[in-house]
């Protein structure tokens, strides 16, 4: 659309009129909010954007967004982006979820997406917790941290989304932090522009479950990639992985590749051309023994 | 004399090549105008290891493979015994062993009780001395089995050209070679088996296909332009078939990371407009169950082609059986409506998958087409299929319906347009769970029972509307059987072969099994006298869940169920008809 044109689409446009369900702090009004922005920012059109989810907290964001949206089930938001994606590749597709909808339920589906190199943007919103069932251990929460299932205190090492991000094959991986509106604006809006796996990991506090010091030690802790940081270069990247003292924000990783959509086409035009498509009795022609 | 009906079963390692030979046969006899029915049996391991091929060839129709073998041949006796039990051989049976091979056979257990005729062969030593290579013994008993029995030797021929026509000149000549060795030692064997040829008019060539390529063929009639799917015994075929034929109509085919992903993939598909399906097996099936609740939540079409195994775990992965029934009609958290279809022969495949597209799209409902090894990757004849099979498609909203758009408008017949992301003014947002006619997630008891309501009240249309199932035999029986999926082969045969020899028998196969055809059942019932269910489910699972909808009559139902691994016979079906047969005589006057 260009920018001439009268009706520019707001962030208004991209509200829907239902209320999130979400506690007063939360943060994911920040990413919403910033979602908002991102998509009028791109003047994204509604009717032909896609936002999935899983279930979670975080996983209720389709319903808040006035673009076709699915809340679906625990875990299969990327499986279903799959789908919506390999099936529509005209589409813009963007998938969203927590960490425990991610890491480990949907575990598997990430790995593969990111393998794909699946043109979709995915915005993990990691609180290190369980929210909606109200305050289990996730597989981001920290080593010794107590929860309402870890009574002595979690027991398990951590894993940091995005370094698995990069290990198996995301080409755009970046950080952000719900509380840094104008970064976060930029960086979802990147990522639905990448073609290919977009993952942004932003951290997106549980006053709830983590307590009301998160927003404060993070922003404490906020820092920036330096400005000669070379985003194609995975190794240099990898340096930004398992931060304890620091969380930096930025585009850690960018490359170009060619997307699980670029290869189903070259295979539909290897195979089928600019032929017209065979009709039932052409297939089953084919099945005519010793002919 | 000579008979019209043959059956010949192969046994050898894996490299032995009964395969090709079983495929070669099967092709000559087809392209013959022949009837043909031939399935495949393997040990578990992946290479090597036992294999068998059993081909039935008929002048008559045939609807199920043979109980017992007229012809069987033996490269090994050690990889016979591995198939004790399954391939069994006619008392009078013409037996061919490998000369090589001195093991000790007592034919009476593998079923030979009459005269058997025990032959045997140098396979190896002729397949070297006329094509300087053992690899060719298959091709050998191919030259012998056709000439001693009739078969189109010409079309085999041509079939071995076919096959070695990529190789050297010199392989196709040398396996031409031991063609010819295997005729020239047919005629030096000193039996006359002159009763035992085929004997048959040639005919207009026929189809020759397997359940899983009709039914992947099925999807690309209906217009599925997307397939995922994760490989599982014995559905991979429906994969192999799409991941070379979708891109040629212009579609995608995605081999997921497993189940979960690819019932997801099929639904997030089938959400953004595009038709959709997934194929897999009972321990797959199990897999996709949440999101089946999903796709029955969010009224999401989708198609899900389940192809039976032994279970449950791994069970018999490559072997039939029908216990995933309850699975599939059942298998959900909540009250998750859904459509169950099972084809019941090859060529029905096609059919229950175009029709398993068309309800989904119309209904907006997922559905389960329940297949079985057996039908699935046997290869059988036909002449044609019915190319002019209907397709239909979802419910569009009008102009007047979009804008303030209710993706779950509460309409009579339940069914409300669906958009798909592309249409302007139509953007809605839906979930999996329980959400008003706008598709704003509740959690009131008043929605959720009208919407559930709504989402069930489809099912009755449906009911109306398609009418999928067979009957045979007498129209008023003594004895009517219920059998379901493959099954329905050997019933068949033996219900039409009982009615030629004046037996008052009937069967009833339902292929739309859920939606229950009520009113179909009932009337078959009224029909019959005595009736019969069989299956090859351990826990009886037909049985059951016809109790669930039908007054069965008490005292005059009679149950055939065991476990699968073996195909039901003729010989079973025949047995069960002699047992009831007399129990008619005190017959009820109503039966319902």
């Amino acid at each position: 659309m260009s920018p001439e044109q009268v009706n520019k689409l707001t962030v208004k446009d991209y509200k829907t009129d239902l209320k999130p369900v979400w506690c007063p702090g939360c943060g994911d009004y920040g990413v919403l909010n910033a979602l908002y922005r991102a998509m009028a920012n791109l003047q994204l059109e509604p009717w032909n954007t896609v936002v999935l989810s899983g279930i979670g907290c975080s996983s209720r964001l389709p319903g808040y967004v006035n673009t076709y949206g699915f809340n679906s089930i625990h875990g299969r938001a990327l499986a279903l982006a799959t789908g919506v994606k390999s099936a529509r590749p005209d589409l813009h597709v963007i998938a969203v979820g927590g960490d425990g909808d991610g890491m480990a339920i949907g575990g598997n589906h990430f790995m593969h997406s990111c393998r794909r190199n699946l043109d979709v943007a995915y915005i993990l919103m990691d609180n290190e917790i369980y929210g909606l069932t109200k305050g289990q251990t996730a597989p981001t929460t920290p080593t010794g941290d107590k929860t309402k299932s870890s009574y002595y205190g979690n027991p398990e090492p951590a894993v940091d989304p995005v370094e698995l991000a990069i290990s198996v094959g995301a080409t755009w991986v970046a950080r952000g932090y719900s509380g840094d509106m104008k970064t976060l604006t930029k960086l979802i809006a990147e990522a639905i522009e990448h073609k290919g796996f977009a993952f942004l990991n932003v951290i997106s506090p549980c006053v709830t479950f983590r307590g009301d010091h998160q927003f404060k030690e993070i922003k404490e802790k906020l820092r920036y990639l330096p400005e000669d940081h070379d985003v194609t270069d995975r190794t240099a990247a990898l340096r930004y992985v398992r931060e304890k003292d620091v969380v930096t924000t930025g585009v850690l990783y960018r490359v170009q590749e060619p997307t699980l959509g670029d290869q189903l086409e070259h295979i539909r035009m290897v195979a089928q051309g600019d032929k017209p498509a065979p009709t039932t009795e052409d297939i089953i022609n084919h099945f005519m023994p010793l002919s | 004399m000579a008979i019209q009906d043959l059956t010949l079963a192969l046994v050898g390692s894996g490299g032995d090549g009964v395969i090709t030979m079983g495929d070669m046969i099967a092709l000559a006899a087809a392209r013959e105008g022949l009837n043909v029915i031939k399935v495949e049996a393997y040990g578990p391991q992946i290479r090597g290891g036992e294999s068998s091929t059993t081909v039935r060839v008929s002048a008559n129709d045939i609807f199920a493979q043979a109980d017992a073998v007229d012809v069987l041949v033996v490269f090994n006796w050690q990889d016979f015994a591995r198939f004790k039990g399954e391939i069994v051989t006619k008392p009078d049976a013409v037996i061919f062993s490998e000369a090589r091979d001195e093991t000790e056979v007592d034919l009476a257990e593998l079923g030979a009780t009459g005269n058997p005729i025990w032959i045997k062969v140098p396979f190896i030593d002729l397949a070297k001395e006329a094509a300087g290579t053992t690899l060719a013994k298959n091709i050998v008993t191919l030259g012998l089995l056709s000439e001693l029995f009739g078969l189109p030797q010409e079309w085999i021929k041509a079939a071995i050209e076919k096959k070695f026509s990529k190789k050297k000149a010199a392989v196709l000549e040398a396996n031409l070679k031991g063609f010819d060795a295997g005729i020239e030692h047919a005629r030096s064997i000193d039996r006359d088996l002159s009763s035992r040829r085929l004997s048959y008019t040639p005919g207009e060539p026929k189809l020759l296909m397997s359940g899983n390529e009709c039914a992947a063929i099925g999807a690309i009639h209906a217009g599925c332009k997307f397939f995922a799917g994760y490989p599982i015994t014995p559905s991979s075929e429906v994969l192999h078939f799409l991941s070379e034929w979708m891109p040629k109509v212009g579609g995608y085919v995605v081999q997921t990371e497993d189940e979960l992903a690819a019932i997801n993939a099929v639904i997030g598909g089938s959400f953004a407009g595009v038709k959709s399906m997934t194929a897999t097996s009972g321990p797959g099936l199990a897999l996709m169950t949440e999101a089946l609740g999903l796709a029955s939540m969010a009224e999401i079409p989708a198609v899900i082609f389940d192809v039976q195994r032994g279970g449950p775990s791994t069970g018999l992965p490559t072997k039939s059986e029908q216990s995933d029934l309850w699975q599939a009609l059942f298998g959900s958290h909540g009250d998750a409506p859904r459509v169950v279809i099972a084809p019941a022969d090859v060529e029905d495949c096609f059919h229950a998958t175009v029709e398993a597209f068309n309800i989904a799209e119309e209904y907006q409902i997922p559905v389960i087409v329940l297949s079985d090894q057996n039908i699935a990757q046997r290869r059988e004849t036909f002449s044609a299929i019915t190319l002019n099979h209907e397709v239909k498609n979802r419910l569009v909203p009008t102009p007047d319906e979009l804008g303030d758009y209710k993706r779950y408008k509460d309409t009579p017949s339940g069914v409300s347009p669906m958009s798909w992301p592309g249409i302007k003014g139509g953007v809605y947002q839906t979930n999996g769970l329980e959400h008003d006619e706008y598709g704003r997630p509740t959690s009131m008891h008043i929605i959720h029972e009208k919407m559930s309501d709504k989402r069930y009240r489809k099912l009755w249309p449906i009911r109306e509307q398609y009418h999928f199932y067979r009957r045979y035999g007498a129209e008023k029986a003594d004895i009517g059987i219920l059998c379901w999926g493959s099954s329905k082969g050997p019933v068949k045969e033996a219900v039409l072969k009982a009615n030629a020899a004046g037996k008052k028998v009937a069967a009833f196969v339902p292929q739309i099994l859920y939606p229950f055809p009520k009113h179909e059942f009932e009337a078959f019932l009224r029909d019959v006298k005595e009736v019969i269910v069989m299956e090859t489910s351990f826990s009886a699972q037909f049985y059951k869940y016809l109790r669930t909808f039908l007054h069965l009559p008490d005292g005059h139902t009679h149950i055939f169920k065991r476990s699968g691994g073996k195909n039901l016979t003729v010989t079973e079906v025949e047995e069960q008809i002699e047992k009831v047969l007399p129990l008619a005589a005190t017959k009820r006057e109503v039966l319902v």
